[in-house]
């Protein structure tokens, strides 16, 4: 190791200045815990998904002419037969107290169907009238349906659901809105019996539901880890006072990760909620590596010659394996999406402040380290059967590698970038249920924006919508759309939009159909999201090509971002995978003064990453996303530490005048087993994040957890296999 | 400070204004439903309505809310004031559907009040008669609201609503 680098991070000074180093992290603990209430919670799921692309800066451009985002609360009620006439009559009930609240606008529902005013037979007249007939409570609503196809009735063809969707009023804060979300889904148990479901969801509805279960998740994995991580140390050091200077400082480390938050002004998000628990772990190996060493020391020495020992030898290793670690968070910032610049900045400065802590931590606690009086737990060492194999059969380990390397990479080839909404809400949540349902079976209900530029001549422009209109409508007869030229149908003027219908239109939705000064026309589809299933991936593909075939200049909206961005986002995180590999091996290597180091610690290294991308195939149906090619990054600049800490004991040994095959086997009898401890100790710290409600949190976890097993044994195997046949010399 | 106590004194001999005690009786937060037409001939809808009422110190009775059809809804407002001297009542209110604000005159009538007004059809502009009739119990009250031609003619029933706490 690089002799500047070594005297920097090995430092004796916290030793020689313990009160102080003691002070300083108390200062540091009651400035975090200040810090903590200003915690926030990422509630814009569309964040979650947007890059500064081109999708994004049209949806934003298109919701700077509308009076305000418009803000849907979707409640879809679901029976397992058809509604009877008691059931549409109480939730029509349900529609009209809820249009009483302050803070909803208006409520689309299939009650607010009504015959055109130019209808000869029934003008004006609702389609469901103040008496429900019990005996046919669907006849008026399937001669609407037959007279005017296409607009959306907001019933299921088999009459088993009906949705109706609450735009809120302008203006609202967020706390106004939750409220909003909350008094909706209580008015819509009124209407609930055996058999019959009403549930909330949308956007707000979701991001509600996505904090609250983030706040769970904290706290869940706070919890877990603790324990394991506490339990775990207790059973590796076999005494409280150890396993106490082995915890605390980790523990403390983890608060620090979370006043970090508000620090840099970021807010917790399904994709860096993770980031405490890391650090939690993280620190608790590395905390381990020192306590060990500590107890290690001649008990008889003073304790600050022995933390001075302690700290120049596994400091600088610590410090490298901090480095590496908080490049591969930064690698993850080069995405170009901005909450995951927000989880390169938090995952590389909490894991940097975390090795200050550990350091800080262990020094003030060293007292309580004693001297080991109990001999390392004999099943944490490597088997001597498994310690002989890169020595006696290092060629074989190395050909075995090239296989396994060989059939990984080729599963890992086939796995494919896909990415949909449902992944990021929380399980078993009624938010997430109602979400699919309604795409199941209605189709979805976001809004999906084709864009006219008008040109001067009226009637032109109106027959662009109308082609654009109908060509949504051939592309995909079931789906709802809304357009000028869908209302004039309606109205019965098919050429134009007459004035009285025009009038009769609310002013925001009148804004959704044209800019105010008319320059803009547009055409709306109510659709699922795109990448539910490839059907719908296809279908989406398909009315976008027709409608910009038929007119349409621009296709904006949640929908294009989700088609896109999400996909460009998995793209350009594999660029940060790759960025990280590079930049945390190069300098591992600059800190060793060995170009030859980055070709040799690559191949232990990236193999566990085409082994654990391969596992896709069983872990996620072979679709890979955000989560998990963060969890490759992540779990990347991780498990590099095994091999450093192998390499710096290997170093040690060299230097102390070992012969290369005793150096090896010393690093794997010595550092192997606080390898194996420490990525016990990680992994099962990480098993806490199984309990998550989020699906893509718990396949972070398992990648994670996947990479640190195969990177220990390719560490343990496949890097001393190299060493021993002159990949590395030294 | 003087002026002061000659308004005091000057409330003082004026005395309270006595409260009537059906209006009093209307007084806090109603939740209402039924049917209700948006003119003469349309067909009924359903409708509910969430009022706010208050009696001021003048004895008036103040009426704010917002009613709802299935995709509409609209504010509603009104007020009651018995007329001095004489056993009637003075209104207005503002239907929030269409038919503009009208101007009722009212009598007790038991535990009702019977108000009369009068108004144009909005689409024949034919002058109608109608009749509101609020009927009102301790924890309820009813509108019933119904128009005749003016010329003569079979009454149509233009609302029932039920009120509650």
């Amino acid at each position: 190791m690089h002799g500047t680098f070594r005297r920097v991070f090995g430092s004796d000074l916290p030793a020689r200045h313990r009160p102080a180093t003691a002070l300083l992290l108390a200062l540091i603990l009651a400035a975090a815990l200040a810090l903590l209430p200003s915690l926030q919670f990422e509630d814009d799921i569309q964040r979650g998904f947007a890059s500064d692309g081109p999708n994004s800066r049209a949806l934003a451009a298109l919701v700077a002419t509308l009076d305000d985002r418009p803000r849907d609360v979707v409640v879809l009620a679901a029976g397992e037969t058809p509604l009877e006439a008691a059931d549409l009559e109480a939730l029509r009930g349900v529609v009209l107290d809820i249009e009483l609240l302050d803070a909803v606008a208006g409520v689309l529902s299939p009650f607010s169907l009504r015959w055109p005013s130019r209808d000869p037979a029934a003008p004006g007249v609702p389609v469901f009238g103040a008496e429900i007939d019990p005996d046919g409570p669907y006849g008026s609503l399937q001669t609407f349906e037959a007279d005017y196809p296409g607009l959306p009735t907001l019933i299921a063809a088999d009459r088993t659901a009906l949705l109706f969707m609450a735009t809120l009023t302008g203006g609202l804060d967020d706390a106004a809105v939750r409220r909003a979300v909350d008094e909706i889904a209580r008015l819509g148990t009124a209407a609930e019996r055996p058999g019959l479901d009403v549930a909330v969801t949308g956007e707000d509805a979701i991001a509600f539901a996505v904090v609250d279960a983030l706040q769970t998740d904290l706290l869940v994995f706070s919890s877990i880890g603790n324990v394991f991580a506490f339990v775990l140390a207790l059973i590796i050091f076999r005494g409280i006072r150890p396993a106490l200077v082995a915890f605390l400082p980790a523990a403390a480390a983890s608060l620090v990760s979370l006043a970090v938050y508000p620090l840099l002004g970021f807010p917790v998000t399904v994709f860096n909620v993770i980031v405490p628990i890391l650090v939690l772990v993280l620190a608790v190996a590395d905390a381990m590596h020192l306590t060990w060493h500590l107890q290690e020391q001649p008990a008889g020495r003073p304790l600050a010659e022995r933390l001075a020992a302690t700290l120049a030898a596994i400091g600088p290793a610590n410090a490298l394996t901090s480095i590496t670690t908080a490049c591969g968070f930064a690698a993850i910032g080069v995405a170009g999406f901005e909450q995951f610049d927000e989880l390169a900045a938090l995952g590389a400065v909490s894991v940097l402040a975390a090795y200050v802590i550990v350091v800080a931590g262990v020094v003030a606690l060293a007292p309580l380290a004693g001297a080991r009086r109990h001999a390392p737990a004999g099943w944490l060492r490597v088997p001597a059967a498994v310690a002989r194999w890169p020595l006696e059969r290092s060629g074989t380990v190395i050909v075995a590698a090239i296989v396994i390397a060989g059939l990984a990479g080729g599963a890992a080839a086939r796995v494919e970038p896909w990415f949909p909404v449902w992944q990021n809400l929380p399980d078993g949540n009624p938010v997430r249920d109602a979400h699919r349902a309604v795409e199941d079976r209605f189709g979805g209900y976001l809004r999906l924006w084709f864009e006219i530029d008008a040109t001067g001549d009226e009637a032109e422009t109106f027959g662009r919508v109308r082609a654009v209109t109908d060509a949504v409508q051939d592309a995909d007869p079931d789906m709802a759309v809304m357009s000028s030229a869908v209302l004039a149908d309606w109205a019965g003027r098919p050429d134009r939009l007459p004035a009285e219908a025009d009038g009769s239109l609310a002013p925001s939705l009148r804004l959704q159909f044209s800019t105010p000064d008319g320059d803009v026309r547009r055409v709306i589809a109510l659709v699922p999201e795109p990448m539910h299933d490839r059907q719908t991936r296809d279908r989406h593909d398909r009315i976008v090509a027709a409608a910009l075939t038929a007119g349409a200049d621009r296709a904006i909206g949640f929908p294009m971002i989700l088609r896109d961005d999400a996909l460009k986002a998995i793209g350009e995180l594999g660029r940060g995978l790759i960025l990280a590999w590079l930049l945390a091996t190069a300098v591992v290597a600059a800190v060793f003064a060995s170009p030859v180091l980055f070709a040799v610690l690559t191949v232990p290294n990236v193999l566990p990453l085409a082994v654990t991308t391969a596992a896709l195939h069983l872990l996620n149906a072979g679709q890979i996303n955000m989560s998990a090619v963060l969890g490759l990054t992540v779990a990347f600049a991780i498990a590099i530490d095994d091999s450093i800490h192998f390499v710096n004991r290997y170093v040690l040994e060299r230097a102390a005048g070992a012969s290369r095959d005793a150096a090896l086997a010393t690093a794997m009898s010595q550092t192997g087993r606080v390898m194996i401890a420490t990525t016990l100790l990680i992994s099962v710290g990480l098993v806490a994040t199984f309990a998550s409600a989020f699906p893509t949190v718990r396949l972070f976890g398992a990648m994670m957890i996947l990479t640190f097993a195969a990177a220990l044994v390719a560490d343990l195997l496949l890097l001393p296999a190299l060493i021993r046949r002159g990949w590395w010399r030294r | 400070m003087r002026r002061g106590a000659i308004v005091a004194v000057g409330a003082m001999l004026a005395g309270p204004v006595a409260a009537d005690p059906l209006l009093e009786t209307l007084a806090g937060d109603w939740r209402g439903s039924g049917v209700a037409r948006s003119r003469p001939g349309a067909p009924p809808e359903t409708i509910r309505c969430r009022i706010a009422n208050s009696v001021n110190a003048a004895g008036r009775l103040d009426m704010a809310g917002k009613c709802a059809v299935p995709g509409r809804s609209a504010t509603a407002s009104a007020f009651v004031e018995p007329v001095p001297g004489v056993r009637t009542y003075r209104a207005e209110w503002s239907n929030p559907f269409g038919a503009g604000t009208l101007s009722l005159r009212g009598r007790p009538d038991g535990d009702a009040i019977r108000f009369t007004f009068l108004m144009r059809h909005p689409d024949t502009d034919e002058r109608l008669r109608g009749t509101m009739v609020w009927t009102i119990g301790e924890s309820s009250f009813d509108v019933r609201t119904s128009v005749t031609p003016e010329g003569g003619g079979p009454a149509e029933v233009l609302g029932e609503m039920t009120f509650a706490r």
